[in-house]
């Protein structure tokens, strides 16, 4: 869905992207992350033909975004961290408003009504958005972006300012939006949460790329979690004992295993009892949620 | 058609311009205003204030209001939005231009029908016409001055707007009612005119460029590949139009023969002088981008020479049109060697200002064309009071445009300064390491 083919993005004293390429799959959300001027903002301004790059080729869909702006324009909708709205209008105009600047033609009242409803707006179509709260104002702004269904979904940073309950509605929405099957990436500095919806991970240093694969294989489209069993020391029957799980890594001391679990709770209640019953000296069991950190910092280590 | 004026950015402007408040608000105070000249001058008196209100209306604030149309995108973080949506450049220029003052335009049109119901101003039947295309003009232009300054910095504040609205005013102010005190006629091509007449076709003509320059600057915010034909078509316009008025300029001052040879010159080349203002204007408010310049040096290197045009600064791509114009202006005229050096010299000068502006503004600095303007007033100004002091005035065709007097030093002067600069800037053009 986006090919970026020897991206290099100039600025007058700094090179922001260097021969950078990458694939992102239809359907996939891809968390990209990076240090605080690794050129994440860049990317996604040039993914949103925001910028112009110095050399190098993105194509959307196969349409490249250099030689046919405006219907590259037409697949994607982007979502800026500092966005803004028009505070004047009520929130049935603005989404009114964009859904005809997306190209919608004719009545746009049905966009309108499903784009609120989707973003739990529909009882606030006649308020002005300026009297909006601050996580009101973020479903709005998503909701103008996604009015006319893009295939690509670009947002920076839009977890920023938000209360846990939005951040949390966030990822819902975020996760019904690639089981539509858009593409979706999301740049964000809170990798816990872009681990309950992310499928992949594209880190960036020093305007290069330095790791895109899967987080945790296929688990993400299973919906699976990734489960960390901590031993309080070492025990030769671990691997026998959790059978065929997926994702299966084990540290080199031998006291912590990590492994991908696509069954319930109750799933995961029996594998418990079954490993403490076995003998293992079980000292914590549960969610990994530091996982996709790990393995984050462990990539821009081995990249420096 | 209708699609493209009735766009939804029109719309959006119309939305939030309307309110019903607002809407009964502007014929409330015009019809107050309209009755006290009435009770003061009757029918006479209130096409006057009726006149004067919609100058007002039109241009003093329909300027503010068509700059700030995007100018209040910026500055609430909308402008990404647009650009990235499906309106395409021509349709947001047509939705700026039209809704962006449409509140203004709502009063002037009360304005016009008081006017043309009050009978209008005695002897002055072009008035409503002028006032529409005054406004037009003044708005275009704003606008078209607002996207240059927003083009010129990333940041845009509100003094941008008003220098914008003040941009706006000063170049609709028409010398045309000055007639009246000198009974002025226009001469062009052989053709007579009366100069309001002349004046006010001119400004609906020049209206039309402003319109097209405002969709150019729209496409190049828009990420939109551009090649410079329309500036090109522009400065052939630019050339014709005033080599139409150069006869003009003899009635009007002295009879040539009383001229130097370098005034002779100059107004004689009335089209030639005002394309190279032209191209030294476009050269200043052009956006500078050294990643630009070393893209374009990179793409002619590789013979990309189609996408090197839309990288191409445009004051460069009009260069061929002097360099013609001039050829052009020394056909049939007795020295067309002293005219070519005229005119070369003419470039050098423009080339090495080009040069000496790219240099200070590349060097990153925030007042970067503030400094290369300082720079230049020394050179121009300061340079040859200096020599003229020091009795070395030979050595002044190096400094300012007189290389009639001083051909070979009004030639190598400004062509080993540009040199100089060039050279400068091209230790700018180094890419930075990754």
């Amino acid at each position: 869905m986006i090919d970026v083919e020897g991206l290099c993005f100039d600025y007058p004293a700094k090179r922001a992207l260097s021969d950078v390429s990458f694939t992102i799959e239809p359907g996939t959300v891809t968390a990209l992350v990076g240090p605080n001027g690794a050129g994440k903002t860049t990317l996604l301004r040039c993914l949103a033909t925001l910028e112009l790059p110095y050399a190098g080729r993105i194509r959307l869909d196969g349409i490249d975004t250099g030689e046919e702006p405006l219907r590259a324009r037409r697949l994607l909708g982007f979502l800026d961290e500092f966005f803004g709205l028009y505070d004047d209008l009520s929130v049935r105009r603005c989404l009114t408003y964009w859904a005809g600047a997306h190209g919608l033609s004719g009545d746009t009242d049905a966009a309108v009504l499903d784009a609120a409803t989707r973003l739990g707006l529909s009882d606030r179509l006649e308020e002005r958005a300026g009297s909006l709260s601050r996580g009101l104002r973020q479903r709005l702004a998503i909701a103008q972006v996604i009015i006319h269904r893009p295939r690509i979904l670009l947002m920076d940073e839009p977890a920023s300012g938000l209360d846990p309950e939005a951040r949390a509605g966030l990822a819902d929405l975020i996760r019904s939006l690639q089981a539509e099957g858009m593409t979706i990436v999301v740049s964000s500095h809170i990798l816990v949460e872009l681990q309950d919806y992310s499928s992949h991970m594209l880190i960036v240093d020093k305007g290069r790329i330095v790791d895109h694969a899967p987080i945790g294989g296929a688990r993400a489209y299973r919906r699976s979690r990734r489960l960390r069993l901590v031993l309080s020391r070492p025990a030769d029957g671990l691997a026998r004992a959790l059978g065929d799980v997926a994702g299966l890594a084990v540290t080199p001391d031998g006291l912590v295993a990590q492994f991908d679990f696509a069954e319930d709770l109750e799933a995961q209640a029996a594998l418990l009892a079954r490993l403490v019953g076995g003998g293992l000296p079980v000292a914590a069991f549960g969610e990994d949620h530091e996982s996709l950190q790990d393995r984050y910092i462990e990539k821009l280590k081995a990249s420096r | 058609m209708m699609s493209l004026i009735f766009n939804p950015e029109l719309r959006r402007n119309l939305w939030l311009e309307f309110s019903p408040a607002r809407l009964i608000a502007m014929p409330a105070v015009l019809f107050m205003v309209l009755l006290l000249a009435w009770t003061w001058g009757k029918d006479e008196g209130m096409a006057i204030a009726a006149a004067v209100s919609g100058w007002a209306l039109l241009v003093l604030w329909g300027t503010r209001l068509a700059c700030d149309a995007v100018i209040s995108e910026v500055q609430g973080r909308t402008w990404d939005g647009q650009r990235l949506s499906g309106l395409g450049p021509l349709r947001m220029t047509i939705g700026k231009l039209a809704g962006g003052p449409a509140y203004a335009w709502y009063g002037g049109a009360i304005c016009l029908l008081a006017l043309l119901g009050s009978g209008g101003i005695a002897g002055e039947p072009l008035v409503p016409i002028s006032l529409v295309v005054t406004g037009l003009f003044a708005q275009s232009v704003a606008l078209w001055f607002g996207l240059v300054q927003l083009r010129l910095r990333s940041g845009v504040q509100r003094f941008h707007v008003t220098f914008a609205q003040i941009v706006g005013i000063a170049v609709s102010v028409q010398l045309a009612p000055f007639d009246h005190f000198f009974d002025v006629t226009v001469t062009w091509y052989g053709l007579t005119f009366d100069a309001f007449e002349f004046a006010l076709m001119s400004t609906a003509v020049f209206t039309v460029w402003a319109w097209i320059g405002c969709w150019r600057l729209m496409r190049a915010e828009l990420q939109y590949r551009s090649w410079p034909l329309f500036w090109c078509a522009f400065l052939v316009f630019l050339l014709v139009y005033f080599d139409g008025l150069s006869g003009q300029y003899f009635g009007l001052f002295s009879p040539i023969a009383s001229l130097s040879e370098d005034e002779a010159f100059l107004w004689q080349a009335g089209g030639f002088m005002t394309v190279v203002t032209a191209s030294w204007f476009a050269m200043l408010l052009e956006p500078k981008s050294i990643v630009r310049l070393r893209r374009l040096l990179e793409r002619l290197g590789r013979r990309d020479f189609g996408r090197a045009l839309g990288d191409m600064p445009v004051f460069v791509a009009g260069l061929p049109i002097l360099a013609i114009s001039a050829v052009l202006l020394s056909l049939g005229k007795p020295e067309p060697g002293l005219i070519l050096v005229q005119a070369a010299s003419l470039v050098l000068f423009l080339l090495r200002d080009a040069a000496l502006v790219y240099y200070v503004v590349l060097s990153g600095s925030r007042r970067g064309h503030l400094a290369a303007l300082v720079y230049l007033v020394l050179l121009y100004g300061i340079v040859p009071g200096i020599l003229t002091g020091a009795d070395a005035g030979p050595l002044l065709a190096a400094f300012v445009p007189l290389a009639a007097q001083a051909p070979v030093i009004g030639l190598l002067g400004p062509g080993l300064q540009a040199a100089g600069f060039a050279f400068l800037l091209s230790t700018r053009l180094t890419r930075p390491k990754a």
